[in-house]
């Protein structure tokens, strides 16, 4: 049946559950792997800058996603971009940026 | 009859769990607050469980409640539903029924699930599919009449190669901690090809317009401080014809039930939470906004003002959970 299949199967709930409690670290456990942190490049072509919805460039040095046209940076952390506008960074102040800003008025 | 015996049975359980708590109450960090805060002239309130707080701190405490559950999030699905989470995330699929090549974003979708769920339906669809099935027929079909599923090169020229677009998702959330797990679980499970991790706001995505089939946000949405955004987000990022869809706790509709699911919420899952994962205030949260959340009607009226069409919802498990959807047409 469907539903035991799911809840007792391979990866099902009550062994999850039971490996969770009685033994230590979950399955899934983060190791440091080069793989995890290198930023994919394809990733440029589905994103864009979340306050000016334009595409975004990547610099390899400072390891960031930059919107020239509004001058903000995102960093990346273990390969994966943050684009969210409160966590970004102005590049001529350097400052967090000013969330009050309503996108269209940038 | 019915009614005396769920209450009887809510009665142990209150007399259960309070006797706990009088022992432990030291150990765990309690917050229910019901203080009305208020604001100054400028900062909007919202609510964050029974708290009122500025708009602007929301985010933030939301950030912190996931930072501190990431690693024990899938245990903490398991043990609070008893494993019905799975039950309920497989028939959301279900009803999503995509077919390969399907373009999905995940939207508050940090650890996975719903992505992986995803992968494997298209995997099981696209091995059953009309490529592998041996049809031999008589009749030599026109090359324009072929079918779009074959994956032969055309080899006149001047005819570019028919080429399938592959399922893909990508996977947004706004949280580090909760991605970084998801993605270590992507790794372990063979889908690394087929999913990207993003960490951005739903009321902003950093997505191109008019790219998705289906956007989905499962058990997200209400950890949102303004929903109208997200769900204009939603209706922004998806193509002409896609789909939207919302998995998410909403609100029971029988009474008798609703009082067995109050104890339960407020008794056990805070305690689960400390006892499991020594967090007790997260889960405190969780069960609290999961009644500040509007409730089926409301939600489904918001969905159509965002300028869904054919908006509706069906509840599952007397509305614990509800499925919303909507189209972009």
């Amino acid at each position: 049946m469907l539903c035991t299949r799911t809840l007792l199967g391979e990866r099902g709930a009550v062994l999850n559950l039971a490996r969770g409690i009685i033994l230590s670290p979950p399955v899934y456990h983060d190791e440091p792997d080069s793989t995890l942190k290198n930023f994919d490049e394809n990733l440029l072509k589905v994103l864009t800058c979340p306050l000016s919805k334009k595409p975004l460039r990547y610099d390899k040095e400072t390891n960031q996603l930059l919107s020239d046209e509004i001058g903000v940076a995102y960093s990346i952390i273990d390969g994966i971009p943050n684009l969210n506008p409160q966590d970004a960074r102005m590049l001529k102040t350097n400052s967090n940026i000013n969330v009050k800003i309503k996108p269209t008025e940038l | 009859m019915a009614a005396p015996m769920v209450k009887r049975s809510s009665l142990i359980i209150n007399n259960i769990f309070s006797n706990y708590i009088r022992k432990n109450i030291s150990k765990c960090k309690r917050s229910i607050s019901f203080s009305r805060v208020n604001g100054g002239d400028n900062t909007s309130q919202t609510h964050f469980g029974y708290e009122n707080i500025p708009e602007d701190e929301k985010e933030e405490r939301v950030y912190k409640v996931f930072e501190n559950v990431a690693t024990k999030y899938d245990l903490m699905n398991d043990a609070m539903s008893a494993g019905i989470h799975r039950l309920w995330k497989d028939y959301f699929i279900s009803k999503m029924a995509p077919t390969p090549g399907t373009q999905l974003v995940d939207v508050a979708g940090g650890t996975g699930d719903i992505a992986f769920r995803f992968l494997n339906y298209v995997r099981n669809e696209d091995s059953e599919s009309y490529n592998n099935q041996d049809r031999q027929f008589d009749v030599e079909t026109p090359p324009e009449l072929r079918s779009i599923s074959e994956l032969d090169e055309i080899s006149e020229s001047g005819e570019s190669k028919t080429e399938k677009a592959k399922s893909f998702v990508t996977i947004c959330d706004i949280n580090q901690a909760m991605l970084d797990v998801g993605k270590s679980k992507a790794e372990n499970l063979g889908f690394s090809s087929e999913t990207c991790f993003i960490q951005g706001n739903a009321e902003n995505l950093p997505l191109e317009s008019n790219k998705y089939d289906v956007y989905t946000i499962a058990y997200g949405i209400r950890n949102c401080t303004h929903i109208d955004k997200v769900l204009q987000e939603a209706y922004r990022v998806l193509k002409p014809g896609g789909r939207f869809m919302c998995l998410e706790f909403s609100h029971v509709t029988y009474p008798l039930i609703q009082q067995l699911y109050d104890s339960y919420s407020f008794q056990v899952i805070p305690v689960m939470g400390q006892v499991l994962a020594q967090d007790w205030k997260s889960y405190q949260y969780l069960v609290e906004s999961i009644r500040q959340f509007p409730k089926q009607e409301e939600f489904v009226e918001m969905i159509r003002n965002a300028g869904f069409k054919m908006a509706k919802y069906e509840n599952i498990t007397f509305g614990v959970t509800a499925i919303h959807s909507g189209f972009k047409i």
